[in-house]
């Protein structure tokens, strides 16, 4: 009987046959189908507008009141930095209606960009015109009144991608097990239904309020999803110039306890260029293009997804990635004695390409004596920290010219170990609209370093 | 049927495997699934979320075959490049990441209780050999890192440490010689 390795080499070498001239071309084919850019979101569905007024009305009628707007997280705070903050100008809610599953305010959208090249997402309840948390599920103290969701959120419920060249959000994400409040990081688990190897999981609203969201941005040339729920097909246009959709279902997670619910849970909250984990199986383009995400058993990336084949995400136009050529520069590792008398390495060049986005940042990577292979320690290169952390990714503006220094030292304040350190300085830069995802992250060299530690 | 074991270097293998060459990736996985999975089970103290990210990095390197640039004969410093930062990006996220098998519409295996046993035989290997060389006086130390790990030529690295060629071949044939007694069989 084979082992998991086995399957999996079983599985690796099918996929070298099936998928390789679709890996290459990847983001590489022209946008065939170039069409006039129309005004955003002309086509709203009449529906959708339907819904909105209803919602305004219902808020009109002293059903739900306002209480104090959720609390803000401070994502957007260094213009230079981390995520960036807020351009101006590019909050849009979306002309995006969707009914809840158990009544209520319908759920809505809305979308931003900042200063370094990122685009987020952002779900809510939409009452009165805005995106808004419910006092409910344990979330405000159940007051069962309204509260606006801040811009500046919790990371968790802002999904952020990078911009393509024409500053478009390519994005699917699906949250499953979500509270039907919207109110930011919190889940909705009822008891019982998660292993108890999970460990306690808190109990915050009953199960009728269990939500599973999927919503994203397919592009400008995506028309149409098609997508399953509880055996029924349904086939919806999207929504905008830039193919968003949004789709709201009751909970499913608890009924996927034990070992049959797995391969449910894993995908409890992700986020990618096409949609994952989800009810979505296709979808069709302007241009005639089908896409279909997903067979029985697994799913479907690539040009060979569609046909006629185009590359995933389709529409998503790359921006310009720097050479080799234009990345060469000396690298200088220096010997210093610090005070206490322990050697250190002082590694510092010119950075000879400015970065002004998230989507690249330098590296300095080197091989520790006696470590692992390769180069099992690293230092991402910048001028300083942006003030907030959390989970973001922490790579800053650096100018053209701008001198990067990075120290090696003794870890733990060991003394350095001495022996040969060898290492390099690159560029790291996403190729694709995800940040810091390994197959789409080119590693641009720019110069290396050998130095003798004794 | 069984791939045949091809004997090009790892630079040659994953240009073959760009190219659509099934036998040049199965020999590439062999040749590096127990370093790869012993990085990994030290980088994640966790042996189950090892083997799941050990197919994630091969799939990542797939994916990555043709963007390949060898700096050195081995992709085993590569490998665990790709590793590491899988298994930083688990970390963040708070779950083992499948995004290149995703892509590359591979199913996502459950690992038995076997299969862990199978991790622990893979990554035992490794760190032992790790943890020999470590043992190793400096000067030896150092010249078979560069010479067997980072596969550079004796006259780089005899530049690099500032002694003869000579004296860097002597230094790398008394480690092996100690390795081939601690271990009783050649050293990878």
């Amino acid at each position: 009987m084979s082992d998991y390795f086995d399957r999996t080499e079983t599985h690796l070498l099918r996929a070298v046959e099936r998928n390789m001239p679709a890996v290459e071309a990847t983001h590489a084919l022209p946008r065939r189908f170039a069409r006039m850019r129309r005004s955003r979101w002309r086509a709203v569905p009449v529906l959708l507008l339907v819904l909105l007024c209803g919602a305004a009305a219902a808020f009109a009628s002293g059903l739900i009141s306002f209480g104090a707007p959720a609390a803000s997280v401070p994502v957007f705070a260094t213009p230079d930095a981390g995520l960036g903050s807020l351009k101006s100008g590019s909050v849009q809610l979306l002309p995006i209606s969707v009914p809840d599953p158990q009544g209520g305010p319908p759920w809505g959208m809305r979308v931003l960009s900042t200063t370094r090249g990122v685009g987020c997402i952002q779900v809510g309840r939409l009452l009165a015109g805005q995106l808004v948390a419910l006092g409910q599920d344990g979330a405000f103290h159940d007051d069962g009144r309204a509260h606006a969701l801040p811009v500046s959120a919790d990371i968790q419920r802002l999904n952020c991608s990078l911009l393509d060249k024409h500053g478009r959000i390519f994005d699917s994400v699906t949250e499953k097990s979500q509270a039907a409040s919207a109110a930011q990081g919190l889940y909705c688990r009822a008891p019982g239904t998660y292993p108890a190897s999970h460990g306690p999981t808190p109990a915050t609203c009953p199960l009728a309020d269990e939500r599973n969201l999927y919503y994203g941005l397919l592009g400008p040339d995506a028309q149409r999803i098609t997508y399953s729920i509880a055996g029924r097909i349904h086939t919806v246009p999207t929504v905008g110039d830039d193919g968003a959709y949004l789709i709201v279902t009751t909970g499913t997670t608890h009924r996927y306890t034990g070992a049959s619910g797995a391969a449910e849970r894993r995908g409890l909250d992700v986020s990618d260029d096409v949609p994952v984990y989800g009810p979505i199986t296709e979808i069709h383009y302007r241009s005639g293009t089908t896409c279909h995400l997903v067979t029985a058993s697994s799913w479907i990336y690539g040009p060979h997804a569609c046909a006629p084949a185009v590359p995933e995400p389709y529409g998503y136009v790359p921006t310009v990635q720097p050479t080799e050529a234009q990345l060469a520069t000396p690298v200088h590792a220096t010997l210093i004695r610090e005070p206490d008398g322990r050697w250190a390495i002082r590694v510092s060049f010119k950075a000879p390409v400015a970065i002004s986005s998230l989507r690249g940042e330098y590296n300095l990577e080197w091989h520790e004596p006696g470590g692992p292979p390769g180069y099992n320690a690293f230092e991402h290169l910048k001028p300083g920290r942006s003030r907030y952390g959390g989970l973001i990714p922490q790579g800053q503006n650096v100018a053209r010219g701008q001198t990067l220094t990075a120290m090696i030292e003794g870890r733990r304040g060991a003394p350095l170990a001495s022996g040969i350190r060898t290492g390099r300085v690159s560029l790291h830069y996403a190729t694709g609209p995800l940040v810091q995802t390994e197959e789409d992250t080119a590693r641009i060299a720019a110069g290396s370093f050998t130095i003798r530690v004794p | 049927m069984p791939e045949t074991e091809r004997t090009e270097n790892d630079a040659a293998l994953l240009a073959a495997t760009a190219a659509g060459d099934r036998a040049a990736f199965a020999t590439l996985y062999r040749r590096h699934l127990g370093p790869v999975v012993g990085f990994l089970v030290m980088e994640t103290g966790d042996r189950e979320l090892a083997g799941d990210l050990a197919a994630e990095v091969f799939a990542a390197a797939l994916l990555g075959a043709s963007r390949y640039r060898p700096e050195h004969a081995s992709a085993l410093p590569w490998l665990c490049g790709i590793a590491r930062f899988k298994a930083s990006e688990s970390r963040r996220k708070g779950r083992a990441e499948d995004r290149a098998r995703r892509r590359l519409g591979i199913p996502r295996e459950q690992l038995e209780d076997e299969d862990i046993a199978r991790v622990d035989e893979l990554a035992a290997a490794e760190p032992r050999l790790l943890k020999l060389v470590d043992d190793l006086p400096t000067v030896q130390r150092e010249a078979i890192w560069a010479r067997v790990v980072q596969e550079r030529g004796y006259s780089e690295i005899a530049n690099d440490l500032g002694v003869s060629e000579a004296a860097v071949r002597q230094r790398v044939s008394r480690a092996l010689a100690w390795l081939r007694t601690r271990t009783g069989q050649e050293p990878a």
